[in-house]
């Protein structure tokens, strides 16, 4: 079943945040890309596991770049309607490597525990 | 395709976004939303199925909104970020403002480093004068409750005295019958030489009162003041100034009941002074050392010699009204007691703070008040940079009136703009105004006590920073309220097109360049007519050739001088050592020389003229002098001689009388031969006998007429001595200074030598505070005439480069050249004729507070009037000269093209 990024209880909630956070900065780190990109890099890249709602993505856009984070910009280009683009900023770049470390602790962390191994 | 943004604005309705921000994010996720329904179609969804498919996404209960509102509105989970969020955060604005303003200034550094210069000039100016003003005038003298203090002076107008020092004999039945005061105390200068450590130096000094620092309220920091008692005679106590104790004692307290010898006689260091005492006084003497003032029997019954300054304390609840009126039942009461000497003789009762400040005032207020013009000019001049720029930053302006901003929000991101300008300027201005308090302690006359304090202190800091917020808003409001109350409809229609200032900025800028040409004028005339009457002071006829002649003073003590033979012994060696220096054409002892002395005058009478009564006994300023004196000073011998050597004591009794003198008493006839004497027909004072008549000297004072005047030589003299030494050189006087003080002490090694300067030097020091009204009125004028031409200078060009189309078709019409640079500058000559009209009224008016500043010319000179006019004129012509020619250059074609 695809995991639906939308309200879900706490503690649930902080959890599925930060990850979504840690995967669209993520997928900006080498080019900027539009929303629409995003969700349909998240969702093909999980392998339709994960999916992302206009609803939860655009807020979280925003608040990425309200914490400049990643920086969004209307780009025309020629026989194109204009779209917004997102890029990295440079303390998104930090952010994102820090996430990272983070995560990868986090996951050994768990795997230690409950002895799932890769296969 | 169905229209996706309806759901969606439907659903951000609620969350209160700014119309621009709603549209974009509309915009966005309808965008998405769209991409999304196309997938679907293209995967075989049904339309109906696709739309459904993708508002779904929508309908999850209140997702969107709360998601949006927590971002949109609350701000971000980051710690508090200032300026996000808009109704609450003033700072958050302020700062934003600031970051824009500073942006912009930095875009367009000409115009920003013009107005910062500008407004350097005016608040600088400003700063520097009000630290004048606050360290001369407003801050209080340093005694102890300083409003309570006055001087107490004889009021002998009828002898030209209104302020005349009184007599001891005066002073001491003041002081016993009057009840207004607390206290009363006198004060009389002298000089001391100090001998027996180190070099000899002369000091100066006063006698005073022994409850003189009680009465201030200024006590020793070391030791002890004057207690009663300590003025009886025979008493030799001394308090020291506090630079005195640091440079010849090296600050050692053991010096306190030490002995000090001081004109030759022992006295013992009682008291160290604070370091900045100075007592009021009619000269300004950097005082380093305190006696009692004693009165010994003889002279505290003196009631015709007059000599001594008088302070006094009102005792709380008298008004000055009240001790004035006491004054003047006691002088009256006085006058009837002794007739002889107190007839007329009045009482005055000024308050210290008018005594001391009351020269200046006049000129600081002035400067003041010019200061505040020139910066009124330099305000106009920014506020017209300003209109011209907010006249091209209309688009801009009217596109954020669209998107948004609210016409306040504007307003206050203009006047942020231009209070950053004057606090730019105010930094530069702090800068300038220290240079320039330097250079003004250098002008400021020596007569100014509180010269020293003035400085750039928090007061000073304080001002300017108001100045700087209240220009920067004064000037900062025009273009604000100009571009805030813009026309949104009109602006943006006029396209692309640069959209000039209209014709509403066009008056004003007009209005702000007329306004400088009249302030500037006002201050032009002022400065004009004190140039000119400094000039009419520095012509004036001092009555002796004053280059090319070095003075020093030679006090000769008492006790090893008791003589007129010892004192002529050592006088005649020195003017004969002196006279042998390669360079010296001649040189001659003086008594107080022109200039550097108000006193000594007495009544005279002539023989077989019976005495006049006692109130019109005409005084005569008596000098004690050497042979050679005119001769060396340069003084014009009329009829008769010098004195020469053979006039001894033992020879005829001889005087040298002015002409004015002569003229006085012996009308119409030759005084030479005749006598006359000190006092009254009835004193027994010997005769003198007239050998000669010189021209009129002004002993007292450059400006005054000079007075009555006679000369003897101090070899006839018991009591008087003379204490300079006057040299004419063939070469620059000041590089013979150090050989004539060595001839001085090769003959006594202990005689102090001071104040050595040069005759021409003493002169311009006595028009020092007319020059230095001069020259500071002179500098903020041409600042003023500055600063307008560069306003006339810039109107102009806007006008120009406004009208370049319009020229453009005249010229292409077939207006010659010659038409188009006609034009221009008769536009500009309408202005700066209408600022000269407005100033010439303004000026008729406001140049009478000069009238006390001038000297020789009325407050409405004509020729001063016409002559400034013509230069402002002049000015104004080339200022809008130069935009006048680039308006002939206009190439039609190009012109008509721009279009």
């Amino acid at each position: 079943m695809a995991l639906q990024y939308m309200a879900s209880p706490v503690p649930d909630r902080e959890l599925k945040k930060g990850s979504a956070e840690l995967m669209i900065l993520a997928l900006l780190e080498n080019r900027p890309r539009h929303g629409y990109e995003i969700a349909q890099l998240i969702e093909l890249r999980s392998r339709g596991a994960i999916r992302f709602n206009v609803a939860s993505l655009y807020p979280l856009l925003y608040r990425l770049e309200k914490r400049n984070w990643i920086r969004g910009r209307w780009v025309e280009r020629p026989g194109q309607r204009r779209r917004r683009y997102y890029r990295l900023t440079a303390s998104g770049k930090n952010v994102l490597s820090k996430q990272r470390a983070g995560w990868r602790e986090f996951v050994e962390a768990i795997n230690l525990i409950t002895g799932i191994q890769h296969a | 395709m169905p229209d996706f943004k309806v759901e969606i604005r439907a659903r951000l309705a609620k969350i209160g976004l700014s119309p621009v921000r709603e549209a974009e994010i509309v915009e966005e996720l309808s965008q998405h939303l769209e991409d999304e329904y196309e997938e679907a179609l293209s995967c075989g969804a049904s339309e109906e199925e696709a739309r459904q498919q993708v508002i779904e996404q929508l309908n999850a209960p209140d997702v969107l909104q709360r998601e949006l509102k927590h971002v949109e509105r609350r701000g971000s989970e980051n710690p508090i970020e200032l300026g996000t969020e808009r109704k609450i955060n003033l700072f958050a604005d302020l700062r934003q403002d600031l970051r824009f303003g500073l942006r912009t200034l930095a875009k367009s550094p000409a115009f920003t480093s013009i107005a910062i210069i500008a407004l350097a000039l005016g608040i600088g100016a400003n700063s520097a004068i009000f630290s004048v003003v606050d360290a001369v005038l407003l801050r209080p003298l340093p005694f102890k409750k300083p409003e309570q203090l006055v001087m107490l002076w004889e009021n002998a107008t009828h002898q030209g005295f209104p302020k005349n020092t009184p007599s001891p004999a005066n002073f001491l039945d003041w002081q016993k019958q009057a009840s207004a005061f607390t206290g009363m105390a006198a004060m009389v200068e002298r000089s001391f030489n100090l001998t027996g450590v180190g070099e000899p130096e002369r000091l100066d000094g006063r006698r005073v009162s022994a409850n003189l620092f009680d009465l201030l309220g200024v006590r020793a920091v070391l030791g002890r003041t004057f207690v009663p008692g300590d003025d009886r005679p025979g008493t030799h106590v001394v308090l020291l100034s506090y630079s005195l104790w640091q440079r010849r004692f090296g600050s050692d307290p053991s010096v306190i009941g030490g002995a000090l010898t001081l004109n030759g006689e022992s006295y013992t260091v009682i008291g160290i002074m604070p370091r900045f005492v100075q007592l009021p006084g009619l000269a300004n003497r950097n005082d380093q050392v305190w006696v009692p003032i004693a009165f010994p029997p003889e002279e505290a019954a003196q009631r015709g010699n007059h000599f001594l300054e008088v302070i006094a304390r009102l005792k709380p609840g008298f008004t000055l009204k009240q001790a004035q009126a006491e004054m003047d039942t006691i002088a009256a009461r006085l006058a009837q007691t002794y007739p002889d000497y107190n007839t007329r003789i009045g009482a005055v009762v000024v308050p210290l703070h008018e005594q001391v400040v009351g020269d200046i005032k006049p000129a600081l207020l002035i400067l003041l008040g010019a200061v505040g013009f020139v910066l009124l000019i330099a305000c106009a001049n920014v506020a017209n940079l300003l209109l011209a720029r907010a006249a091209v930053r209309q688009k801009e302006i009217a596109l954020r009136l669209a998107l948004g901003a609210s016409r306040s929000r504007l307003t206050r991101q203009f006047l942020t703009e231009s209070v950053l300008l004057a606090v730019f300027g105010a930094g530069l201005g702090l800068l300038l105004a220290l240079g320039g308090i330097r250079i003004l302690k250098t002008f400021v006359p020596a007569t100014i006590s509180q010269v020293q304090t003035i400085n750039i202190d928090a007061r000073v800091l304080i001002f300017t920073a108001l100045v700087a917020v209240v220009t920067g808003i004064g000037f900062g409001l025009a273009p604000a309220f100009q571009a805030s109350h813009l026309n949104l409809n009109d602006t943006l229609k006029e396209g692309g097109r640069d959209a000039g200032g209209g014709s509403k900025g066009n008056r004003l800028r007009s209005v702000l360049v007329i306004g400088e040409v009249a302030v500037s004028f006002v201050l032009l005339i002022g400065a004009g007519l004190l140039i000119k009457s400094f000039f009419h002071l520095r012509n004036l006829e001092p009555g002796f050739r004053a280059d090319h002649l070095l003075t020093m003073k030679v006090d000769l003590s008492e006790v090893k001088y008791p003589d007129r033979e010892r004192r002529a012994a050592f006088f005649d060696e020195v003017i004969r050592r002196v006279r042998a220096l390669p360079g010296v054409q001649s040189a001659a002892v003086a008594g107080n020389l022109p200039l550097t002395y108000n006193g000594d005058s007495m009544n005279i009478n002539v023989e077989g003229v019976p005495d006049p009564p006692p109130d019109q006994r005409p005084d005569v300023i008596f000098r004690a002098i050497g042979p050679g004196y005119f001769g060396t000073m340069g003084i014009p011998i009329i009829r008769g001689r010098d004195f020469i050597d053979q006039d001894k004591a033992d020879s005829k009794n001889t005087v040298v009388i002015s002409e004015k003198t002569a003229q006085h008493f012996w009308p119409g006839q030759d005084p030479i031969g005749r006598r006359l004497k000190p006092g009254s027909s009835t004193s027994n004072t010997p005769w003198r006998e007239v050998i000669g008549i010189v021209k009129d000297v002004r002993q007292n004072d450059l400006i005054a007429a000079p007075k009555m005047q006679m000369y003897f030589t101090y070899r006839q003299l018991k009591d008087l001595a003379p204490n300079a030494l006057v040299i004419r050189t063939s070469i620059e006087p000041l590089s013979l200074a150090a050989s004539a003080r060595d001839a001085i002490w090769s003959v006594d090694k202990d005689q102090t030598v001071a104040d050595i300067d040069t005759m021409e030097h003493i002169v311009a020091e006595a028009v020092a505070r007319q020059r230095f009204s001069m020259l500071l009125l002179g500098l903020f004028a041409t600042l003023a005439l500055l600063l307008a031409s560069v306003g006339i200078y810039g109107v102009m060009s806007y006008s120009v480069a406004q009208r370049t189309q319009e020229i453009g078709i005249r010229i292409a019409l077939g207006a010659r050249r010659a038409d188009v640079l006609q034009m221009t500058i008769k536009q500009g000559l309408k202005l700066v004729g209408a600022g000269m009209i407005l100033g010439l009224v303004a000026a008729f008016i406001l140049t009478r507070v000069l009238e006390s500043l001038l000297f020789g010319i009325s407050a409405t000179d004509p020729v001063t009037f016409f002559g400034i006019s013509l230069v402002l004129l002049a000015v104004a012509i080339l200022a809008s000269y130069l935009p006048a020619l680039r308006a002939t250059k206009v190439d039609p074609i190009i012109a008509l093209r721009a279009q």
